[in-house]
């Protein structure tokens, strides 16, 4: 099935707040793909609560099956810790060997 | 009166808190009580320090996430069921203990823990009705 990396950003940057920075890494484990979606923490985002943090992970795992219909893992990051390249963010790291 | 804890966000990654502690180390500001919560993924660092606005301007600095948590600092008695008195008075009005960390201890009568509980004005309230003594951040500092 075809998942379009502009869909999961419409959803992570409707979210309030300052843009965050966010990467796709795609992998396949046991002839499935699995898409991991990193998102860097940020002071909009940040609160001391930990339930805080992981309600808003499960939140964007819960929409973004809404609207691709597959399962994704959220994971907060530090931020600067997502690559920045000159011009084009480099958005997706394909690290599945077919 | 409510005192500032410094939250921060980390990785839970190998050499984060290190770099943490490293940044404080170097400005020399003193970490009084420390608690971290982790999840596989990423912790939660919350520290009273001697100086909280400039450690959280220096943790910015250095590209953490970081910000002021206003929590309670309560004076504890030092015996079997001192904490237990404390709770039982918060749960009887309702009031929720969001987390809660033990405070340094020198040579004093009571301990301290600090709790960080989202209804904070009434908490407070609730605690001087009964008696229970709370610090402010001066008389933190001179501990």
């Amino acid at each position: 099935m075809n998942v379009f990396p502009s869909q999961i950003e419409e959803i992570i940057l409707k979210g309030e707040g300052v843009e965050p920075h966010y990467q796709l890494i795609v992998e396949r484990r046991d002839q499935l793909d699995e898409l991991e979606v990193q998102v860097e923490m940020n002071e909009a985002l940040f609160s001391d609560e930990i339930r805080n943090l992981e309600g808003m992970e499960k939140k964007l795992e819960t929409e973004l099956y809404a609207t691709l219909n597959i399962h994704t893992r959220v994971h907060f990051v530090e931020p600067k810790s997502i690559a920045r390249s000159e011009g084009k963010a480099r958005r997706i790291i394909d690290k599945r060997q077919i | 009166m409510p005192v500032k804890q410094i939250s921060v966000f980390l990785e839970n990654s190998k050499g984060r808190l290190a770099e943490v502690t490293r940044t404080l180390s170097h400005e020399k500001i003193n970490i009084r009580a420390l608690s971290l919560a982790d999840t596989a993924d990423f912790g939660v660092l919350r520290i009273i320090v001697d100086n909280p606005d400039r450690c959280l301007a220096v943790l910015k600095t250095r590209a953490f996430v970081a910000q002021v948590t206003e929590v309670i600092a309560v004076e504890v008695e030092d015996r079997p069921g001192g904490l237990a008195r404390i709770l039982e008075v918060l749960d009887q009005d309702n009031v929720n203990v969001e987390y809660m960390y033990a405070y340094v201890e020198k040579t004093r009568e009571n301990a301290i823990v600090i709790c960080r509980i989202d209804d904070r004005e009434r908490a407070l309230q609730i605690l001087e009705k009964n008696g229970i003594a709370t610090l402010n951040a001066e008389a933190l500092k001179a501990l």
